[in-house]
């Protein structure tokens, strides 16, 4: 009631007073909206902040036999320490170092063929392209299993043509790089598309125009426009490689061991979580180290683009 | 980015071509193998339907595939419509919360997948769930929500902002406002956010693998498989049809929606 | 006009509003009463729109009160004001056709199917868009869509229509033209009308009243004829119409002083010696021969606008702007001189 005196209940915060008034009053249209992003904003803290701080959280204890929790860097150290780690690592580094480039070499090309085209074709082009990714990605490695394994028709095809024995394929780098190079080539092409389609024709023109050859003109107007999103096919396809676990499983015979399968190993097989756990930070902390240098090169533009 | 070209111009063809070739070769092996009456992949004995027959006489790999499907059902409609109403929400934050919000919405989709996983199966660890159908489509919905978010959102903030405030200027209320104004305009967008969840939920493997426990969907199915069989290049052909015939019909609806645009111009 | 009779509609009284750091109102003060044209003119930054959108209810106060018929409304959401509002872009629903778009508010209030159909054709003829019924808003000219939007407002039968530069998007025939219409729509309906625009012409032209804006304070409220005549300041002055201002001093109950002479004008109210600003419209700059006026100075521009000669006379001083329906030839020597009225004097700001 109004003016009646009553003393607030002591020890309640000035602010816990705020939200109590806030939620007392009358909202307008524009708040009332904005409760509409309740449930999502529950998803995000519950399921992807407090996970996120969760891996941070094992990564950096040890579980004690009396329930105590230990802080440490034993989890960090033993990645560096474990035997094979190297290989993991490197192979990891090399397979997807491998597959990123070969992607770009094949999706660069391909992305500025196209745009030459009539808009039409472009966009059919592209649907083309990006259209085996709706296949489950499982089926599509499964498809170069068949066709690389001894009795497959590449060798089939290969005997009849050369009259060559039968080579395996199957785990090899070869194999595993193709099947990368195959999964991931649309997450190359579209980024480095969008970014080369955009370039304004007038910019090529001028360069022409100024009597630079059309070498002189790629590599000194298109390729350092078209940066921004070969840098960001890089992101896309550098890291998912490095951590896929379906291609080793298929294509590498039991002999490519990368960062997913040995974070998979800890994880679901021997139940080592806080080891894991490290092992995923490291990987947050390259994605991270990678954005903010794609983020750099692409504000450098923006600025150039923009100003 | 368009020079007139004449040289090379047979070779820039040529190199198209095999491209295509290379992103189809393995899908058309996977469907013309379905139909062989033999196990082999080099020779096609005679045309038969017996994979097919004994794709559907097994009981893991239907048991899998409806799995698949009802764990993507409930993810994409719980997706878009939580999706849409949060992204009608931070279309109406200032500059500040949204800004933070569309980043943080981003990190389950820049992560690379097996962080996600590891760090739902951790919660899911943490917090004494049991892994199964809950746990998968809860995880599902974590990975398909931000994309729901990122089709919607652009949509939203392309339309004019008075359009929201004339409706309830003229007595609807704020939910009366979403369904009759805000929804009939984005009504595109929504559809291909919920056919994007969809195809991602399906085709969804490493965040299953770590959140699902015993239950099987068709990716983890074919990961734990001991041995390829062509019910494989089966079960392959009928998803590729599936996919195809979707193409299809979505393109041409939009192809008649942009002829009868036309017509009325 | 009887002013006194008029009731009081709407009153605001010390309202402030800031966004973060940027002050955009600071403590108004304002009454409206029933059945006027009001505009709200100002450039853009002023806080016109906020203001309209504050009486709307689409923008909170941070402090002061929306009075609507002595009652508080602060708390009261925009669908259940009795104001309606045509927005700048008109915010048509692309979804619904133009019957749909105008039944929008009476469908929300569940109004009888018949009632809305003899409503929304009513409306429709009165904006002159009878027969469009069934078209599609993409179709409309951006004349029609205002219309549409004008009408989609009126038929809930608000008693304030707000009105957020809705001419904006309109090229000028076309602006002059809606500009008449919405004279004639608010006289037929005897609503209350609050007009925010940047376009003087604009302002000049419909309102009853005029209240000028800058940087969130009101500098001016009057009729037309009152702030083009009387503006109180050099901001007001500047921003309605064209005028020559000029710094001078007061020398005496009638006399001024600048340009280093002193003039005869009329008797305003400042103290000797008060510097002030004076204003003086081109118009009431005569042009004569040379040695028969005040100032000489030589015709440097001429500019033919249709109706009068726009023309630049440089003097000693400073250039004098003036119109006048006599053209003179370039290089032309001349004297001008005012006459006592229409020498403006103004409290410096």
């Amino acid at each position: 009631m109004i003016g009646t005196v009553k003393k607030a209940p002591g020890g309640r915060s000035p602010l816990l007073k705020q939200i109590k008034a806030y939620i007392k009053r009358p909202k307008t249209a524009l708040e009332r909206f904005k409760l509409l992003g309740i449930p999502y904003y529950l998803i995000l803290l519950v399921l992807v902040i407090i996970p996120m701080i969760l891996i941070l959280f094992y990564a950096i204890t040890t579980p004690n036999k009396d329930d105590a929790i230990l802080l440490t860097l034993n989890n960090f150290i033993a990645f560096f320490q474990e035997e094979g780690f190297v290989g993991v690592l490197w192979d990891s580094i090399r397979i997807s170092g491998i597959t990123t480039i070969v992607t770009l070499l094949i999706a660069y090309p391909l992305a500025y063929i196209i745009c030459d085209y009539k808009l039409k074709k472009q966009a059919l082009i592209i649907l083309l392209v990006s259209a085996p990714m709706w296949v489950n990605m499982l089926l599509r490695t499964i498809a170069w299993k068949q066709i690389l394994s001894t009795a497959g028709p590449l060798n089939a095809a290969l005997g009849w043509l050369f009259g060559m024995e039968p080579i395996n394929f199957l785990g090899t780098d070869f194999a595993v790089v193709l099947g990368m190079v195959y999964i991931f080539l649309p997450f190359m092409v579209i980024p480095i598309y969008n970014n080369l389609s955009k370039i304004d024709n007038r910019l090529i023109e001028a360069s022409l125009d100024l009597g630079a050859s059309r070498k002189y003109t790629f590599f000194k107007v298109t390729l350092p426009l078209s940066l921004p999103g070969v840098l960001s096919g890089v992101t896309m396809v550098l890291l998912p490689s490095a951590t896929t676990l379906v291609v080793p499983r298929f294509l590498g015979e039991g002999r490519y061991f990368l960062i997913g399968n040995l974070i998979e190993q800890k994880f679901l097989k021997s139940g080592l979580w806080n080891y894991g756990a490290a092992i995923s930070i490291i990987l947050v902390v390259v994605l991270f180290i990678i954005l903010f240098l794609t983020k750099k090169v692409d504000r450098f533009h923006k600025d150039e683009e923009d100003d | 980015m368009k020079i007139k070209k004449t040289r090379k111009f047979n070779f820039s063809v040529i190199y198209v071509i095999l491209v295509l070739i290379f992103c189809y070769a393995p899908i058309l092996s996977l469907v013309i193998f379905s139909f062989n009456s033999d196990r082999s992949l080099t020779n096609f004995q005679s045309f038969s339907f017996i994979w097919y027959d004994k794709l559907f006489n097994d009981g893991q790999v239907m048991t899998a595939v409806l799995n698949t499907i009802f764990v993507a059902v409930v993810a994409t409609l719980v997706s878009t419509v939580l999706g849409t109403l949060a992204a009608i929400a931070i279309s109406r934050m200032k500059k500040v919360m949204r800004d933070g919000l569309l980043n943080l919405n981003n990190l389950p989709m820049i992560n690379p997948e097996i962080v996600t996983a590891v760090s739902l199966l951790l919660l899911f660890l943490s917090l004494g769930i049991g892994q199964g159908y809950l746990t998968m489509i809860l995880a599902h919905i974590t990975f398909t929500i931000p994309y729901v978010i990122v089709t919607v959102y652009p949509k939203l903030r392309e339309m004019d902002e008075n359009m929201v405030e004339a409706s309830l200027d003229l007595g609807a209320t704020p939910l009366g406002t979403i369904w009759h104004i805000i929804i009939p305009n984005i009504k595109t967008v929504i559809i291909s956010a919920a056919s994007l969840c969809f195809t991602l939920s399906f085709d969804d493997f490493v965040i299953s693998y770590f959140t699902a426990g015993t239950v099987n969907n068709i990716s983890i199915y074919l990961y734990t498989l001991r041995r390829l069989e062509p019910t494989i290049n089966a079960l392959s052909t009928i998803i590729i049809t599936g996919i195809i015939i979707v193409l299809v019909l979505s393109n041409t609806i939009k192809h008649k929606k942009v002829n009868d645009n036309e017509d009325e111009d | 006009m009887d002013g006194l009779q008029r009731h009081v509609l709407i009153e605001l009284k010390d309202l402030t509003k800031s966004f973060g750091k940027n002050v955009i109102l600071k403590k108004l003060n304002l009454t409206i009463y029933e059945n006027e044209f009001v505009t709200l003119l100002g450039p853009s930054g002023c806080g016109k729109t906020t203001l309209l959108r504050i009486i709307g209810g689409f923008e909170r106060a941070d402090s002061g009160a929306v009075f609507f018929e002595g009652k508080d409304v602060a708390n009261i959401p925009p669908h259940k004001r009795p104001t309606n509002t045509v927005f700048q872009k008109y915010a048509l629903f692309p979804h619904l056709n133009v019957f749909e778009n105008v039944a929008y508010g009476l469908r929300v209030k569940k109004m009888d199917k018949n009632v809305i159909q003899t409503k929304v054709t009513e409306m429709l003829k009165m904006v002159g868009l009878e027969g469009f019924e069934t078209r599609s808003i993409q179709k409309l000219s951006g004349g029609q869509q205002q219309r549409i939007a004008i009408a989609r407002a009126l038929v809930n039968e608000p008693k304030v229509l707000l009105l957020d530069e809705p001419l904006g998007a309109l090229d000028l025939k076309l602006r002059q033209e809606m500009q008449y219409e919405l004279k004639r729509i608010q006289k037929e309906t005897e609503i209350t009308f609050i007009y925010v625009t940047h376009d003087q012409e604009e302002a000049l032209t419909m309102s009853d009243k005029i209240v000028v804006m800058r940087d969130g304070d009101i500098h001016q409220v009057g009729t037309p004829q009152e702030i083009y005549n009387n503006p109180v300041n050099k901001y007001v002055a500047k921003f309605v119409g064209e005028s020559n201002l000029l710094s001078g001093i007061v020398k005496g109950p009638t006399k001024v002083k600048f340009d280093g002479m002193t003039f005869e004008c009329e008797q305003q109210g400042f103290l000797k010696d008060q510097e002030v600003d004076v204003m003086i419209r081109p118009e009431d700059v005569k042009i004569v021969a040379l040695g028969r006026g005040k100032i000489d100075g030589t015709i440097t521009d001429v500019i033919f606008k249709g109706t009068y000669f726009e023309i630049d006379v440089t003097t000693a001083n400073r250039v004098y702007a003036v119109e006048t329906t006599q053209e003179y030839p370039i290089g032309k020597e001349v004297s001008i001189r005012f006459y006592p009225d229409c020498i403006h004097l103004m409290e410096k700001i």
